[in-house]
């Protein structure tokens, strides 16, 4: 019965049958012009973005940052006009967003958020309101209940960031140009460090820390450095060291950067630290000293990113740097090079991008 | 056009020439898709399985023109393919294999909840083809195992995709001269 014609009709049918799989990551990026959040699905394999269907989700107004939880069920944006935050929930199939209602009310200009490794709190810098609101998260369902009244803090806060352990969150103030610490209590309160704040540089805009709480890294954008500052205990001279969470700059610090250094990302190992300059157009690139926090500018840099890159992101996997122009609207796709499955720092423009067609207001890349 | 008459002509001289053969085929049966999900958004291809209805009217021994429906569900995916297209056959004593082409509408729904939705819904062309093996089993009934390729542009994206079906083909009517059974 099997003869040459049926044997190639049934090789055939095998071939057609056959399907292939990939891992992947998931990308939500805030649309303010919209009022919308878009999702992405990253390819491991090559970096390249495709929009997840139903993508944009609505929104607030105005929505500005976005934090996904450490257990990527939830996502929040901050819907800057509205000031409320808004919870979405994760389709666990394919990271589609569904808002859960109501949204949650913040202070005046939510410009910044963040949230502790473990996932119960989470930080909104109220840039009009000039506070702190935090928030313990709902395991089960995300849903957020304000631990006290906002935190009153110096004006205009524009940018924060909480240390992988959850003990120490840093706010960034532009006005002042310096970082302010707060230790946060084990129920979410929030207590000044002595000493805070710390002097970091003019315009500071953007903070990041490194993923051992040795380092704090934020752009002043007036100055175009970056400042790098050690966490107490970590490195700390006396009598600094005496205070847990106190900030101390590190040899060196500041270090220069391109004109008008407006984002900043740390790859997960610590290892590069990638900035993007708006004015000219590129992203710096340093290699930080683990043991000191020194930071060498990579010479292979630094790297065309299209037009006014105003945000620079790196995936979970420290494999993909994601730069967004905000005059084209793209998304370029950078891969590290790597020699013997290291990698150099230095990055390699995948060829892939991403064409956004709205302003982008920030971007989380999760797992 | 030289071409597309000779084979015309061909068709008519083989059915002037040779054995009878049904004038309708209706096929029905399960199917099973290997979707290009990857470019919705999903991190993997899925299979989604469903039916698959197909009719045939021979116009002539070889050459005929086929209709054809498709539906396939998944936990969050609905997909449905309205096609036609021609079709030329190739017969043998117990056997024939069916080779088409097939343009139309592709339908592809997708439930994921909103607040003021239930899910997300795209029609667009879609095109292929694909050949069919059918085994004579009973004079008025076969056994058919077909592979398609479609091309489908849903969700200003376009999706490669694969189908296999199976079942049973029913032929009705006869053309030609009638075959010893």
């Amino acid at each position: 019965m099997l003869d040459k014609d049926n044997l190639l009709a049934l090789t055939l049918l095998l071939l057609l049958a056959s399907i292939g799989c990939a891992s992947s990551h998931t990308a939500y990026l805030t649309l303010p012009s919209v009022n919308g959040i878009s999702a992405y699905r990253v390819d491991n394999s090559n970096g390249r973005l495709t929009e997840i269907v139903g993508s944009p989700y609505a929104t607030g107004n105005s929505p500005g940052p976005v934090v996904v939880d450490p257990t990527h069920r939830f996502v929040w944006v901050a819907n800057r006009t509205d000031n409320t935050i808004s919870l979405f929930q994760i389709d666990s199939v394919n990271g589609g967003l569904s808002e859960v209602l109501p949204r949650t009310t913040t202070g005046y200009n939510p410009l910044a958020m963040a949230i502790n490794s473990s996932g119960s709190f989470l930080f909104v810098a109220n840039e009009v309101s000039s506070s702190i609101s935090v928030y313990s998260i709902n395991s089960v369902n995300g849903a957020l209940r304000a631990v006290s009244a906002p935190f009153p803090t110096f004006q205009s806060p524009v940018a924060l960031a909480v240390t992988p352990s959850g003990q120490y969150l840093y706010v960034v103030n532009s006005n002042l140009g310096a970082v302010l610490a707060y230790a946060v209590s084990p129920s979410g309160t929030l207590e000044t460090i002595a000493g805070s704040p710390f002097f970091s540089g003019n315009g500071a805009s953007a903070v990041t820390v490194d993923p051992k709480e040795h380092f704090l890294y934020v752009v002043n954008t007036t100055d175009s450095t970056v400042s790098i500052f050690s966490i107490c205990p970590y490195l700390c001279p006396a009598p600094v060291n005496a205070t847990p969470g106190a900030l101390s700059p590190v040899s060196g610090s500041p270090f220069a950067t391109g004109m008008a250094p407006v984002s900043l990302a740390l790859t997960p190992s610590g290892q590069f630290l990638y900035v993007a300059n708006a004015s000219s157009n590129n992203i710096s690139g340093y290699t930080i000293d683990p043991t000191n926090g020194f930071a060498t500018e990579i010479t292979e840099g630094p790297f065309s990113a299209g037009s006014t890159p105003t945000l620079v992101v790196s995936d979970p996997d420290g494999v993909y740097i994601y730069a967004f122009s905000q005059t084209s609207k793209t998304i370029t796709v950078f891969t590290l090079t790597t020699t013997g499955g290291e990698p150099e720092g230095d990055l390699t423009n995948t060829g892939f991008s991403a064409t956004i067609s709205q302003p982008v207001a920030a971007m989380s890349v999760s797992q | 056009m030289i071409a597309i008459v000779c084979c015309f002509l061909l068709g008519w001289a083989s059915a002037a020439l040779g054995q009878q053969v049904p004038r309708f085929d209706v096929f029905g049966g399960y199917s099973d898709r290997g979707f290009d999900a990857k470019k919705l958004g999903y991190p993997n291809y899925v299979n989604l399985y469903g039916w698959n209805f197909a009719a045939t009217g021979h116009i002539f021994m070889k050459y005929g023109v086929v209709v054809d429906a498709s539906g396939h569900y998944g936990s969050q995916l609905r997909l449905f393919n309205y096609m036609v297209g021609p079709q030329y056959t190739r017969r043998r004593q117990k056997s024939d294999f069916d080779f088409h082409f097939l343009y139309g509408k592709a339908q592809t729904r997708v439930n994921i909840p909103q607040l003021t939705r239930s899910g997300f819904e795209s029609v667009g062309r879609s095109m292929g083809g694909g050949l069919d093996f059918n085994y004579h089993w009973k004079p008025r009934i076969s056994f058919r195992v077909g592979a398609d390729y479609f091309r489908s542009d849903t969700f200003k994206t376009s999706q490669n995709d694969a189908r296999a079906s199976v079942g049973l083909v029913f032929h009705f009517g006869h053309m030609g001269h009638r075959r010893k059974l």
